[in-house]
């Protein structure tokens, strides 16, 4: 009897003759174990294949070919869609399993004529195993294509971007291109932002998306009444925007001419670019609301005292006047509503150089923005800040900022004092209280929301007073600079406005670029008249979006106190 | 002892093609699960670009303009609003109104689109 053990089923068998044996009963547990063992080892194996998450093997395969990247669909504030994937076809050949060379490019360019016939030749003789016919083709074009049932040609399903909306929200969303990759706008962002933040609800809006604060109504409303200014005014250009004043959110940003991100061709032109974020400039008497708030805060001035304007001032060669001068003694409201370059230049002095750049710099007028919108254009300041420079920009001249920066600081001028920096994302009120900083007193915010109203009603805003709405703002005509010089005929007019001013909810800011007098503006191009209308046109189509309640025939008390202490 | 090996032969004969059925029946079901995955992938593609025509079509420009040309509707003015407040207060000021008098014939009269 040999005493070889076999290790195997028989084992047992073998085992059970050496019987008594205690050295074999131990071998024959030691074989079980291993036994047991290795079967432990395999059920433990089933049971994680089963557990664990099944791969999609075909959602893989889909996506092999296409170099097309998928994107989160992109909601506005109330879950409307304003950018989603869908899947397209793209044509690719094998041009290895091409038979007739002649026949299929013939056949080919009869139904896609885009092709050029010596590009699709050359791609089609060539040595490789795969090349790119047509990218994201209509169904209709690949029925008609598959019906060919030419050898060598085959569909790959490619993610297409589309913008349901169109123009609508065209500079907010920017453009992807033919990889689906972003060029601008938030589609550029959410390339570079490393984890798209979830939105928390998910009542209407899909898990995933990326929630803009803009919302869709508000946009068309407010880029529908700019479309209209822009014809009506004849101007090169038009450019709004409303900003939530509590939580910094862009509610609507719309700057004319744009383009239709659904078209890839359409190339930006140097005319389309984004005026609110991507230009810098020099807006003008808008900027004396800055002036005032600073002459405010820093306890200068005060609501009854003034400077004297009947002359104007000579500083070296420059002249500072005024547009309407009034040759006399001004107080602070007057200077505002009379716009005074005299009264600001000479209030800003007061206030002193260093802490009116200060101030200017703490409302963040003096620092490239941050936002979602990654090419936000630096303020240009002055090489030196001397003090002809405080007078200047202490009535908009010589500083240039982007749009959306002044907005940003009229907000932190009437919503009670705090910065906030703007955002395109939905941003709840409890993280903006987080965010936001004191950068104005309270009083002073509580006087400039007075000042605000009474030059909508009584000084140069008066256009802008949508009935119902309490309206406040400041006009601000600029003369652009032509061949070096500023020019008469060339202006850049703005409106800076918050509504409703008892208790502000949104900043409003409208600009056009180069508007022409008209008959019902009695052949003048200022601020007031087109500007400011505009504005108030607009008010009165998004107030009631943005749930203000209008106020009619009870006469706010807010009005009141404007009327009886002036 | 020879018994013992029968039945444990058996018993392998009969584990292997319960195997075999198992694997084959599993083979089958992951076609299905397959099949169905793609099913699902092509459902959710169909209803990617259903609601991305739906939000098309319900673009505030076109609502906007099939709401003027059929309904005769334009943006509302602010004197068209009026808060829960201000009709307590009108109907303190005007107990008898037309419509609860008359046996409620004033509700029959044509309504008036209001343009």
């Amino acid at each position: 009897m040999p005493k070889t053990v076999h290790i195997g089923l028989t084992s047992p068998h073998i085992l059970a003759r050496t019987r008594g044996a205690h050295h074999d009963r131990s071998r024959y547990a030691l074989t079980m174990a291993m036994f047991a063992f290795a079967f432990a080892i395999l059920c433990a194996r089933l049971v994680f294949l089963g557990l664990g998450p099944q791969q999609s093997a075909d959602a893989e395969k889909r996506g092999q070919l296409s170099t097309a990247l998928s994107r989160p669909t992109i909601v506005d504030r109330a879950g409307n869609i304003l950018a989603t994937d869908i899947v397209t076809g793209s044509l690719y050949a094998n041009p290895q399993k091409i038979v007739h060379l002649d026949d299929t490019v013939e056949q080919l360019i009869a139904i896609l004529p885009f092709l050029d016939a010596g590009t699709l030749r050359r791609k089609l003789s060539s040595e490789a195993r795969f090349q790119w016919i047509a990218r994201k083709l209509t169904p209709r074009q690949q029925a008609v294509v598959h019906e060919l049932g030419l050898p060598g040609l085959q569909f790959a399903a490619e993610p297409h971007r589309v913008y349901p909306a169109g123009a609508e929200a065209a500079h907010i969303l920017g453009q992807v291109d033919v990889d689906n990759k972003g060029l601008a706008g938030i589609e550029a962002w959410v390339d570079r932002a490393p984890r798209i933040e979830r939105p928390e609800r998910k009542s209407s809006v899909e898990a995933g998306a990326v929630r803009l604060s803009m919302d869709l109504s508000v946009q068309h409303a407010v880029r529908e009444e700019l479309v209209a200014a822009l014809a009506r005014y004849r101007a090169k250009a038009a450019a709004g925007l409303v900003l939530d004043v509590h939580s910094g959110e862009v509610v609507a940003l719309a700057s004319l001419p744009d383009y239709d991100p659904n078209r890839r061709g359409q190339a930006l032109g140097k005319d389309q670019f984004n005026r609110l974020t991507s230009g810098v400039f020099e807006l003008g008497s808008v900027f004396k609301i800055f002036t005032v708030a600073s002459g405010l805060d820093h306890g200068v001035t005060s609501m009854e005292q003034g400077y004297d304007a009947r002359e104007p001032i000579r500083v070296g060669s420059h002249t500072i006047s005024d547009f309407h001068a009034k040759k006399r003694w001004l107080s602070t409201p007057e200077i505002f509503i009379y716009s005074s370059n005299i009264g600001s230049a000479k209030m800003a002095l007061d206030v002193g150089a260093k802490r009116h750049r200060e101030f200017l710099a703490r409302l963040g007028l003096l620092d490239r923005i941050g936002t979602e919108l990654g090419d936000t254009a630096a303020p240009i300041l002055p090489a030196s800040w001397k003090r002809i420079n405080t007078m200047t920009i202490a009535f908009g001249h010589g500083l240039s900022v982007t749009p959306l920066q002044a907005a940003a600081g009229a907000a932190a001028l009437v919503n009670g004092g705090y910065r906030i920096e703007p955002t395109f994302l939905f941003r709840s009120r409890e993280e903006a209280r987080v965010r936001r900083e004191r950068v104005v007193k309270a009083q002073t915010s509580e006087l400039m929301r007075y000042l605000f109203r009474l030059n909508v009603k009584r000084g140069s805003g008066k256009r802008a007073d949508a009935e119902g709405y309490r309206v406040g703002g400041k006009t601000g005509t600029a003369e652009k600079v032509v061949r070096g010089r500023y020019s008469r005929d060339a202006l850049l007019t703005s409106f800076i406005s918050a509504f409703p001013m008892d208790d502000p909810q949104y900043v409003l800011l409208v600009m056009l670029d180069e508007p022409k007098g008209t008959k019902e503006t009695g052949g003048r191009a200022t601020a007031g008249v087109n500007a400011a209308a505009a504005s108030g046109r607009i008010v009165e189509r998004i107030g009631p979006m943005l749930g203000i309640v209008p106020q009619l025939d009870t006469k706010p008390a807010f009005d009141e106190a404007v009327s009886a202490s002036y | 002892m020879r018994i013992v090996s029968l039945l444990l032969m058996s018993c392998l004969v009969a584990l292997s093609f319960v195997m075999y059925e198992i694997k084959y029946d599993a083979a089958e079901m992951e076609n299905s699960v397959a099949a169905l995955r793609l099913k699902v992938l092509k459902e959710r593609d169909a209803i990617a670009i259903l609601r991305a025509e739906w939000s098309h079509l319900n673009r505030p420009e076109r609502i906007e303009r099939l709401a003027r040309k059929h309904l005769g509707l334009a943006p509302v003015q602010a004197r068209q609003m009026v808060t829960m407040d201000q009709l307590a207060a009108s109907r303190r000021k005007a107990p008898e109104s037309p419509l609860a008098s008359n046996d409620g014939r004033a509700l029959r009269h044509p309504v008036k689109a209001i343009h």
